[in-house]
């Protein structure tokens, strides 16, 4: 194939790709999201919340998406190309606050106004960098593991209840306070209560699945299991049903995904304290309207946490329910 | 004429692809996006390759030789992880933090090379280990999180610029550099291809092909090493899980500028051309704010695209 034709296979397949996407022009006045993880559910639900919430007003929302959560790198690139569509404001979900902090410095010098998504970057850490976020909205996870106390000791068959506690990855943020929330919460209100073990299933099904099975041999009088999300919990829930233990043992987990929310509803698990990821969005969305149309800054919203139980599930008249996706 | 010119040189044939291929996208993303031209962008694009290209360049060498190299990520972040340790953790200066941490992927990549030499096991399977091995020591010494919060002068520096040109660029450029050097202007550079070429016929020729092979493996791990450092200035973290997959993408952007898989040809211009390929497309995609499904899709397109074309170089 001589080089001419080479060059015009080249040019054809670049403009038969690239042609359709031509449409996504930059236009006066659009919202910058960044969202962390593609692959991951609550993100991408965070990131649903954020397009029916701009449709909604009628303003131009970009979307970017980090490719996982762990792509640190490719989020501060796309931070950084963000910038340059000059946009109103940037509202970042970042996976480290040290990269928030390094682009949201950039967007300063040249007047964007920026908020945080999902509690990365608080309002007074952002401050002691001298950036001045318009807003920080996320649910509170201390708060997360309080509910989850707070329910344990509403449904605990007995004053002292055995309880097994599954942590996510090892020195997580989130993680350590939805089990640092539970357990101060849980010594006041079931004082003679025993945390008989602390685990880290790294947020892993099976694992969590795993270590529920040789706890269960080691200890089988355990009442309650409390999980930092709800995939530990399904996997424990599995352990559990193994064993034939399902009526005896109560299961609790975080997130309220749809998988949880399925088994609550067929009793495999016993509730789920719910993340409000598609809420969060539609209110980001808002937010970074008035905080633009205002100049304001320095907001600090906290999102609902509530506890979904088949009860709740099935009366349907929780008004926060609409926003369970 | 034109195309009989650059037809005399598969190399050339290779470059001169790559080239209109980096010129049509930069056509076009200009064309499309009203940002792409600009300085700044430019900039983007520079840094957002750093770490990749350095990735890049080190597996050039151990393309070109034959081999490949699957734990360069890996060995990046553990570099990364370890600096970022001794700076926060051991507050040592960074005049030694910075190149004991390089130094260590050079270690890594020496090793991966003498276990090669020693098992006469392909590359592909003693890097994988090796990989596993520099993954789980950087986990090992960071206990599995990211360490944040390096000292204020050194992200000064590392996040800086040294005359309007951002560091990891500069840091890049010297790599580019010193690879092109060693690849082209040194009996060292032609031995490693000869040896990727033809194994036996270089043993037969009098090439050390142990010794060069441990010279290109700890050279890739020095590049490795380099690389992650820049990552853990821009991020301010030593990240154990930093760079995943980045070793493919490496390669992907080695055979983009027109290497043979199996050894013999490689270029260091190539290869750079096929980092800015792959830094372009994915900046320029950023800047129509193309989703991310998409994106992996093009780069997957491209590759074929890369693939194909270099079929024909071979059946002219």
């Amino acid at each position: 194939m001589s080089f001419k034709k080479n060059l015009t296979l080249i040019l054809a397949l670049i403009f038969a790709t690239g042609f359709p996407m031509t449409m996504a022009k930059a236009a006066d006045g659009e919202y910058v999201f960044i969202t962390a993880g593609h692959d991951n559910p609550y993100w991408t639900t965070l990131g649903e919340g954020i397009k029916d919430g701009a449709k909604a007003k009628g303003v131009t929302a970009i979307v970017y998406e980090a490719k996982d959560n762990r792509d640190v790198e490719g989020e501060l690139n796309l931070c950084l190309t963000a910038l340059l569509r000059k946009p109103k404001i940037v509202v970042m979900g970042s996976l480290n606050a040290s990269i928030a902090i390094q682009c949201f410095k950039k967007a300063a010098q040249e007047g964007i106004m920026v908020a945080d998504i999902d509690a990365t970057l608080s309002v007074a850490e952002a401050e002691k960098e001298g950036i001045k976020l318009a807003f920080s909205i996320g649910s509170d996870n201390t708060l997360v593991g309080e509910e989850a106390a707070k329910y344990v000791a509403k449904v605990a068959a007995k004053p002292d209840p055995k309880i097994f506690v599954l942590e996510g990855l090892a020195g997580s943020g989130p993680g350590q306070k939805r089990v640092a929330g539970f357990k101060t919460k849980i010594q006041p209100l079931l004082p003679r209560s025993s945390i008989v073990a602390s685990l880290a299933a790294d947020w892993d099904r099976l694992k969590a699945m795993t270590m529920t099975l040789d706890l269960l041999q080691r200890q089988p009088d355990i009442d309650i299991i409390y999980a930092a999300n709800d995939t530990m919990a399904l996997g424990a829930a599995e352990a559990v049903r193994n064993l034939h233990r399902d009526t005896q043992i109560k299961i609790i987990g975080v997130d309220g995904t749809e998988d949880a929310r399925k088994a609550v509803r067929e009793g495999r698990l016993t509730a789920s304290v719910a993340q409000l990821p598609y809420l969060m969005g539609l209110r980001s969305v808002d937010l970074a309207i008035e905080a633009t149309a205002a100049h304001t800054t320095g907001r600090t919203v906290t999102t609902e946490t509530p506890v979904l139980t088949k009860e709740l599930i099935e009366a349907n008249k929780d008004p926060l329910l609409r926003y369970v996706r | 004429m034109f195309a009989k010119f650059f037809s005399q040189n598969l190399n050339r044939l290779y470059l001169a692809q790559c080239l209109l291929f980096l010129a049509a996208l930069g056509v076009f993303f200009s064309l499309t996006s009203p940002y792409f031209l600009s300085l700044g962008n430019i900039s983007n694009v520079l840094t957002a390759s750093a770490v990749i290209g350095l990735i890049a360049i080190g597996a050039t060498f151990v393309i070109a030789s034959g081999g490949i190299d699957l734990s360069s990520a890996a060995v990046m972040a553990f570099c990364g992880t370890v600096g970022a340790w001794c700076l926060q953790k051991g507050a040592w200066s960074p005049l030694l933090a910075l190149p004991f941490a390089i130094g260590l992927g050079g270690l890594f990549g020496f090793l991966t090379g003498f276990l090669i030499n020693v098992t006469k096991a392909p590359s592909f399977i003693v890097s994988l280990g090796m990989l596993s091995i520099a993954r789980a020591a950087a986990y090992i010494v960071s206990y599995g999180m990211p360490i944040y919060g390096l000292p204020d002068p050194v992200i000064a520096a590392g996040q800086g610029q040294i005359a309007g040109i951002p560091v990891p660029v500069v840091l890049l450029i010297a790599g580019i550099v010193l690879a092109w050097v060693v690849l082209t202007k040194t009996r060292f550079g032609i031995h490693a291809l000869i040896l990727g070429d033809n194994a036996f016929a270089a043993e037969a020729m009098g090439v050390l092909t142990n010794r060069v092979r441990l010279k290109i493996f700890t050279l890739a791990g020095l590049y490795s090493g380099l690389a992650g450092i820049i990552f853990m200035l821009r991020t301010n973290s030593g990240d154990p899980s930093a760079g995943q997959n980045y070793e493919l993408i490496g390669i992907t952007a080695v055979i983009l500028g027109g290497a043979n898989l199996f050894g013999g040809r490689a270029t260091i211009i190539g290869t750079i051309l096929g980092i800015l390929c792959l830094g372009v497309l994915q900046n320029g995609l950023n800047l129509l704010a193309v989703s991310t499904y998409y994106q992996i899709l093009f780069v997957g397109l491209v590759l074929l695209a890369a693939a194909f074309l270099s079929r024909m170089g071979y059946r002219r």
